[in-house]
């Protein structure tokens, strides 16, 4: 029977070709990431100190930041950064994407503008956030009591929550065009007819929006959210040029935990831990979203 | 090809071709590596570059100077540790040679610190508990002090008809007549945060009134006393009390209070001497209201904070004879004379006879600054500097500390029990093999 | 129409302003001398602007190298990163093969630990091959946190495609290969423009890795080489936004070329089902 045996020949050779395709994604992570995870996990193991030998001791590292306050706080900070952060960015992507798709003038043009914050170099928008945020010069209080508004200098950068907002602001001013770009790529693959179907229907914006547009980005919007929470998370410059983690501990995330861990007090093995007691998170969110992207129809 | 593919290609290949080797071009002479700091004061810089390349010039070698700056030491050096990258020659900050030779990462440079105080004059005493171990042996040798001083607006402090304060407490008290008198609302710029700034003035205070972590022979020793009340006292209360220091000081990173200071916004701070060089370079009008005068004391006299830069020679290095020549070359008389008068009076010698040099009599300020060193204590005063010392100090527990009481409202017991618990498991913690 | 017309140009308003508040802060304090942002006064614009800061940073740093350096580094990685992931995400997503849910799952374990704990043991690996020291190391770092995120983001889109498109080609005698540069790659074009920009972006802001894999100062990239204007307590504050202006401008003008020709041009009349 030439048939059967013709399709599996060509399903041998698809699913060859399917290898070849993902073969050099195999090749650079198993060949330059696996080890260092492997070491990385090892490492959060011991009390390697920077400069001295590695000793086992178990999940000591674990047991201590989990009886640590601070550690505790650095979770909560991290948290609360990360998902406030993430949500605004969601919103505020989505409706660049949503008014430059509609706007047809200069659109290129638009677009390219609307990544400045994105590219500018991370360390040079923190400090300008921070030139801005300043209580006694910052372009905020200043013109904020010059317009009649204010008459105290806001402590923007001094007080545990608006410090903890502003950080959250330079990030969403930094990220969302991110979301705006990787979303409005996505409207452009959902097909065109499906709309003006829908027009001839009567359906509202509203309509459209919820029951085309926004299945239709569905994936990819699940996409950029999930590799933004995991971008956000680790994001470090914004929160240590704007304010170290201070006042006090009030902004100190995981990032700036582990840069203080590591790089200054030098306990290595404690700063690969600080890192690896959120892997079962990310584990899951990985293995969830993989999951539902390979899914058979 | 389609055409952004191509236009594409022509960039890079002319980036390539533009940018030559991706790849340093190798010489062929031997190479030493070199790693400085880079100070803000360019004409110190190119002075000590050109020492290094006279140098080698001499014997032969190609010098190969790589800079690290006052925010990635830490980075580079953890990196260059544990990858074994290490350079022949280096220079460290306060805590390098401790840390370091406990790791065994450093050579015996007894006898080149010996003939640099034949040829220089002896040492300042502040700076032997930070270049010798406790056995008297020496792994590193002084380059410079940066010294941290407090800053005066003297045309504020005579307006509110106040003096130059001489202990905390006068500190405490001009800034409230300041402030009292409608003279400047927010006359005092010290702010408690994860730097220099912050966890060195507080040890300088601390020192002062005769408090520490540890006591004379290194070992851990409880905070939770009346000194270190008073201490906290006088860090929270100047927030919450006087209100003489800026609302958002304590999220200053390391340039706040020198913004602050220069923008006029501020009429004291403490600080190393940087400010003064800006005010001097520019010739800014409120210099000639500016002056840099010691820091204040204490009821345990002046003990301050410490901010050294010494030489070391890295044990791996496969030429410990020549690395230590180029430090004697450097770090002798005339090459450390030439650096000195192109320092703009930032960097102060460690050697007496360097320091004796009438460059420092150029006004009451820089005579200050001159004069400062000798108050320095290193971490874990009234012991050595140790590395759980390091440690207390590097992971901000003094800093948090006060954080904890004038941010989070804390009370001052709560918050020296937290400290003294941090401090008590550096202490236990420390490698030791 | 022209009244919700009306509301998306109103929003891209907003958002300019928003973009270019931040933005102007920057130009204006690159048109200023620290004596003068230091004066407080004027403080909204430059009066008398300078140049001074620019002619600082192009004659007296070496901020033309770093620009180069950055530029090969990132527009390398964007290559390699393009390259593997978009092949990887359309295998991963449209190709069916035994293993391939646990190959998904598990090449994006990289995720995991934050590039700043792998440098050590990257850096072993570097050295082995002799790469240390040249920006051969840098493209082959950025690869290994730019690929797995572009992958991922390429899957997304990849999989919004239905699947009869390309099985339509193949029926009609193409490979899998021509199915997937002649109907696939086209519709997905803004999606690998998206992920190329941000593995450019990732590659262009990377501090770490340059910091510590390249010593050479004629090697420094622009995050690095920014380092050089930044002294503890003392700031190039000029300086360092000139920098931040001569390194965003090009880009955004690249990127607006990009985008006129890829996807404006491939896409047109493509989408139609």
């Amino acid at each position: 029977m030439t048939r059967p045996s013709a399709l599996r020949r060509v399903r041998v050779t698809d699913a060859l070709v399917g290898y070849l395709f993902v073969s050099p994604l195999c090749v650079l992570v198993l060949g330059l990431v696996a080890y260092p995870l492997g070491n990385a996990v090892w490492i959060s193991l011991t009390d390697k100190y920077v400069g001295y030998a590695p000793r086992f001791v178990g999940l000591a590292n674990y047991a201590a930041l989990a009886r640590d306050p601070i550690f505790h706080k650095v979770v909560w900070n991290s948290a609360v950064f990360t998902l406030a952060s993430v949500a605004v960015k969601v919103v505020l992507g989505m409706l660049m994407a949503l008014a430059l798709q509609r706007a047809l003038l200069a659109r290129s043009f638009l677009r390219a503008v609307l990544l400045v914050p994105w590219v500018i170099p991370t360390v040079i928008t923190a400090l300008t956030w921070h030139w801005m945020f300043n209580a006694l010069w910052g372009l905020i209080n200043v013109t904020l009591q010059g317009v009649g508004l204010q008459r105290e200098p806001i402590a923007w950068l001094g007080q545990p929550a608006t410090a903890m907002a502003a950080v959250i602001t330079a990030n969403v001013w930094r990220g969302f065009p991110f979301f705006g770009v990787s979303l409005l790529a996505g409207m452009q693959t959902i097909p065109r007819d499906l709309y003006e179907a829908a027009a001839v229907d009567g359906a509202s914006p509203a309509q459209r929006f919820w029951h085309i547009t926004l299945p239709g980005l569905r994936l990819v919007l699940l996409v950029t959210t999930l590799i933004s929470l995991i971008f956000t998370l680790n994001d470090f410059n914004i929160v240590y040029v704007l304010t170290r983690g201070g006042p006090g501990t009030a902004t100190h995330v995981l990032a700036t935990y582990t840069y203080e861990i590591g790089f200054q007090a030098l306990r290595w093995g404690k700063a690969v831990a600080v890192s690896m007691f959120l892997m079962p998170v990310i584990a899951v969110m990985i293995v969830i979203v993989t999951r539902y992207l390979t899914r058979e129809e | 090809m389609t055409p952004p593919v191509r236009a594409l290609t022509i960039v890079l290949a002319a980036l390539l071709l533009l940018g030559g080797a991706t790849t340093p071009a190798s010489a062929q002479k031997p190479k030493i590596r070199v790693w400085l700091l880079r100070t803000y004061v360019p004409d110190a810089n190119r002075a000590l570059e050109d020492s290094i390349k006279r140098w080698a010039v001499s014997k032969n070698l190609d010098p190969v100077i790589e800079y690290f700056t006052f925010d990635d030491i830490e980075t580079k050096y953890v990196a260059a540790i544990e990858t074994n990258a290490l350079p022949d020659v280096g220079q460290l900050q306060t805590i390098g040679p401790a840390r370091y030779r406990g790791m065994g990462k450093l050579t015996d440079l007894t006898d080149l610190a010996n003939e640099l105080v034949k040829a220089n004059g002896p040492m300042l005493e502040s700076a032997l508990p930070v270049v010798r171990a406790p056995d008297g042996r020496f792994h590193a040798v002084p380059f410079n002090y940066i010294t941290d001083v407090q800053f005066i607006r003297t045309d504020i402090f005579r307006r509110a008809g106040v003096r130059i304060p001489t202990t905390w407490e006068e500190v405490r008290e001009a800034n409230r007549v300041i402030k009292a008198k409608g003279v400047m609302e927010y006359p005092l710029g010290q702010s408690w945060n994860r730097s220099a700034d912050g966890y060195g003035v507080f040890q300088a205070l601390l020192y002062s009134y005769g408090g520490g972590w540890a006591d004379e022979q290194g070992n851990y020793k409880s905070i939770v006393n009346d000194t270190w009340r008073t201490v906290v006292r006088w860090a929270s209360e100047i927030y919450l009390t006087d209100k003489t220091v800026p609302p958002d000081a304590m999220s200053w990173t390391g340039f706040g209070n020198n913004e602050a200071f220069l923008t006029g916004k501020i009429a004291f701070t403490f600080n190393g001497p940087s400010i003064y060089y800006v005010l001097e370079k520019e010739n800014r009008p409120i210099l000639k209201d500016t002056v840099m005068a010691v820091k204040p004391a204490g009821p345990a006299g002046r003990n301050h904070d410490v901010f050294l830069l010494s030489w070391t020679v890295f044990n791996t290095s496969k030429q410990p004879e020549l690395a230590r020549d180029l430090i004697r070359f450097v770090m002798s008389s005339d090459e450390a004379k030439k650096y000195m008068h192109a320092s703009s009076g930032q960097m102060v010698p460690a050697f007496e006879r360097l320091r004796a040099d009438p460059y420092w009599q150029k006004n009451e300020s820089y005579r200050a600054v001159l004069e400062a060193p000798k108050y320095a204590r290193t971490p874990g005063w009234p012991g050595p500097l140790t590395a759980a010392a390091a440690e207390v100090v590097a992971t901000n527990v003094l800093t948090d500390l006060c954080a904890r009481v004038i941010v989070d409202g804390w009370d001052i017991e709560r918050a020296l029990a937290e400290a003294d618990q941090r401090i008590r498991d550096i202490y236990a913690n420390v490698p030791s093999r | 129409m022209a009244g919700r017309g009306v509301l998306a140009y109103g929003f891209i308003g907003l958002l300019l302003l928003v973009v270019g508040v931040p933005f102007y802060w920057m130009v204006n304090t690159s048109l200023k001398t620290s004596a003068q942002l230091q004066s407080l006064a004027p403080y909204y614009y430059p009066s008398p602007g300078t140049l001074g800061n620019y002619r600082a940073l192009l004659g007296t740093t070496n901020f033309p190298t770093w620009i180069r350096n950055s530029a090969l580094v990132a527009v390398g990685a964007t290559l390699v990163t393009v390259l593997v992931s978009s092949l990887a995400g359309y295998s991963l997503t449209r190709i069916r093969y035994p293993g391939r849910r646990l190959l998904a799952t598990t090449v994006l374990i990289v995720y995991l630990v934050p590039p700043t704990l792998l440098f050590i043991p990257l850096y072993t690996i570097l050295k082995r091959a002799d790469l240390v020291n040249s920006l051969w190391a840098l493209l082959v770092a950025y690869p290994t946190f730019t690929v797995p995120f572009c992958t991922w983001l390429l899957m997304g889109f990849f999989r919004s495609i239905p699947r009869d498109l390309e099985e339509a080609a193949m029926v009609d005698g193409a490979t899998r290969l021509g199915a997937f540069r002649r109907v696939i790659l086209p519709l997905t074009t803004p999606g690998i423009l998206a992920a190329a920009l941000f593995a450019f972006t990732l590659a262009w802001n990377e501090f770490l890795y340059a910091l510590v894999f390249v010593h050479d100062t004629e090697l420094k990239t622009i995050p690095v080489g920014l380092n050089d204007l930044m002294f503890g307590d003392i700031f190039l504050w000029g300086e360092l936004m000139a920098a931040a202006v001569l390194t965003t401008l090009p880009v955004i003008v690249l990127y607006t070329y990009l985008q006129r020709y890829m996807v404006e041009g491939l896409t047109a009349g493509a989408v139609k089902g």
